[in-house]
């Protein structure tokens, strides 16, 4: 089947551009018209906007109270440094920090022991149904927390599970579940035959060629999956405000809003932009580590 | 150039299906043993759940002690009159579609702008950021930029001889307008990746040999970039109302830590949280899951009203 191709037919022009690589669209001598350059404009202006307050974050994690409010675009002229100090140990956040990091460390690893195989399974194993249990799975994806909180919460208090972070991680992996496999499905449907049909004919059973053949294959996208699970955990609060009460076993998160609850009497808002900073620093570092893998797995639906 | 024409086909996974060796023996046990897992996990916590949500939106209960007492359709009846559950439903759909329209003309303007930039690379990535940080820090960090008598907004107009601009940012009149900017500057950098993606598959050849027959900006636009990254557009509102729904951090966190927000300025997300768990009166379980079940419902349909509208002919290229 045929169509008219927008803007008609013209591949004789440039036989060796690829789609969708960069490519260098000013020749020299174009000048930007008035459009384009409003539109930099605007560009460039969200871009410092962007640094702008980042920086100010930082900068406002190194003064006291007082600098932090009456000079705010000035660079910390005496960096306090005990501001982290004081909110790792006086505010538990330490221990905020390790809670976080073993509850979104445990349930990632989880997801993805359980949505491995079943995304391989889906992309892989004919069998009757294996669409609908796809669209069965992806579905989660747009059903919202809210949704399940109030029968989880009396289940989980009727087991007396509620306010503990095993059963709180629980949660969170049925909750990541979708979008993992999404992911993963696609992922494995990338994959060549080939080497499977190998493995069979070398009599590798199914689990066999899973773990050995196909899972060390799938490597990368199996770490964007991980990481995009890490890294939308690490931010979630609702579920967690919810099902966790006692502040020994906040994460992070709680932890941040607590400080932040308190500072309105104690004042102290050098402490409050240091426990920011301690929350966002992670982020940061995987996302300027692994920021590409990050996007590329946010835009795989883009692809297909 | 091969051109097909193909059904849009919106977050669906599998279609390699045909590349799967066929084998029989054993299939079903191993389809089990593969899938088994996940899909109780899956189906027991979450599914479980929700399924619940809408047995109990039907029923009055407030929690332990008290016993479940079937009440039908009240809850979604009485709701009408409740002033909280009306005024939380409104601003639901003022995020909605008020914020989804800035983050898509935004997404649009910026992608259009950093498609022909070099240091496009750059600009995505620093767009990108907020929407990776932890809802809570936005908000927090938003929260004192508009804070009216100390905040960097304020400050820095007075300071520069503006002190006339300066406005009470997060007053009962402009908190609300002042949260949908918030959510749109942290939407917006996902969107344009998003878009971007999109636009980057387009091949260039298309642009050029627009431009050498004399197509304007807006021409190259409408019928270049808009009709090739249809579906992708298709994508990003489906996206944006599931992720518009679910906003609660936030919200929660921008509008007040501590003391509960007005009324006036909860999303359905807020009154489910309010209503179910921190409300000043008796947990009213019930009354929280028939909003849940509103969100479902409104989502449901969004979404498919969203794949009917956008569904047209998928250009292949």
């Amino acid at each position: 089947m045929t169509t008219a191709a927008p803007a008609g037919s013209a591949p004789a022009l440039a036989p060796s551009s690829r789609p969708g690589r960069r490519r260098p669209i000013r020749r020299r001598g174009d000048r930007l018209g008035p459009v384009s350059l409003l539109g930099r404009l605007i560009t460039w202006a969200w871009v410092l906007f962007n640094l702008a307050v980042f920086l100010w974050m930082v900068f406002a994690s190194l003064k006291n109270s007082g600098q932090v409010f009456d000079s705010p675009w000035q660079p910390p002229t005496h960096p306090e440094w005990s501001n982290y100090g004081n909110v790792w140990n006086a505010s538990d956040l330490a221990r905020a920090f390790v809670n976080s990091i073993l509850l979104v460390g445990g349930s990632t690893l989880v997801v993805l022991v359980l949505a491995c195989p079943a995304a391989y399974a889906l992309s892989r194993f004919v069998f009757f149904g294996s669409r609908v249990m796809t669209l069965y799975f992806v579905m989660g994806m747009g059903i919202p927390a809210q949704t399940i909180v109030v029968p989880a919460y009396i289940g989980m208090s009727h087991l007396s599970l509620v306010d503990s972070l095993p059963s709180l991680g629980l949660l969170y992996v049925a909750g990541s579940l979708p979008f993992a496999i999404f992911l993963l499905t696609g992922f494995f449907s990338t994959l060549p035959s080939e080497l499977e049909e190998a493995a069979t004919i070398d009599g590798a059973g199914r689990v066999r060629t899973f773990t050995q053949v196909m899972l060390p294959l799938a490597q990368p996208g199996v770490i964007t999956a991980g990481l995009l699970t890490a890294v939308g955990l690490w931010s979630e609060t609702f579920l967690s405000l919810v099902f966790i009460s006692d502040d020994a076993r906040d994460p992070l998160g709680l932890s941040v809003l607590t400080l932040y609850a308190s500072m309105q009497y104690t004042s102290n808002w050098g402490g409050l932009f240091a426990g920011v900073c301690i929350m966002v620093l992670p982020v940061l570092v995987t996302y300027v580590w692994l920021g590409r893998r990050i996007v590329s797995g946010l835009t795989v639906g883009v692809g297909r | 150039m091969t051109i097909s024409i193909r059904r849009a086909s919106v977050l669906a996974g599998g279609e390699a299906k045909a590349a799967a060796p066929a084998r029989k023996a054993g299939s079903r046990r191993a389809v089990l043993l593969f899938l088994l897992p996940a899909f109780v996990v899956y189906t027991g916590v979450y599914v479980a759940p929700a399924i619940a949500s809408v047995v109990l939106s039907l029923f009055r209960y407030s929690g332990t002690g008290d016993r479940p007492t079937w009440i039908g359709l009240r809850n979604f009846r009485e709701a009408v009159h409740d002033a909280a559950f009306r005024s939380s439903f409104e601003n639901t759909f003022k995020v909605l579609f008020f914020v989804g329209i800035a983050v898509f003309v935004a997404s649009f303007v910026l992608t259009m702008t950093m498609r022909e930039m070099r240091a496009r690379g750059f600009v995505r990535a620093v767009l990108f950021f907020p929407y990776l940080v932890s809802p809570v820090i936005i908000a927090i960090v938003w929260g004192f930029m508009l804070d009216p008598t100390r905040g960097l907004v304020n400050t820095s107009l007075r300071q520069a001889g503006l002190g006339g601009l300066t406005q009470v940012w997060l007053g009962p009149e402009l908190i609300f307008p002042m949260m949908m900017t918030g959510m749109g500057w942290m939407f917006t950098g996902f969107f344009v990746t998003i878009l971007l993606a999109g636009v980057d598959r387009i091949p260039p050849y298309y642009y050029e040999s627009a431009d050498l027959a004399g197509a304007t900006r807006w021409q190259k636009f409408r019928l270049i970039t808009l009709p090739l990254s249809w579906d992708v557009v298709g994508i990003m509102a489906v996206l944006w109302v599931i992720n518009a729904m679910k906003t609660f951090e936030f919200i929660y966190a921008f509008t007040g830590v501590g003391t509960p927000p007005s009324a006036t300025n909860w999303t359905a997300a807020l009154y489910v949280y309010y209503t179910g768990f921190a409300g000043s009166g008796q947990p009213e379980l019930g009354r929280a899951c028939a909003m849940a079940v509103i969100m479902l419902v409104i989502i449901g349909v969004l979404v498919l009203l969203i794949q009917r509208l956008m569904r047209r002919e998928r250009i292949e290229f």
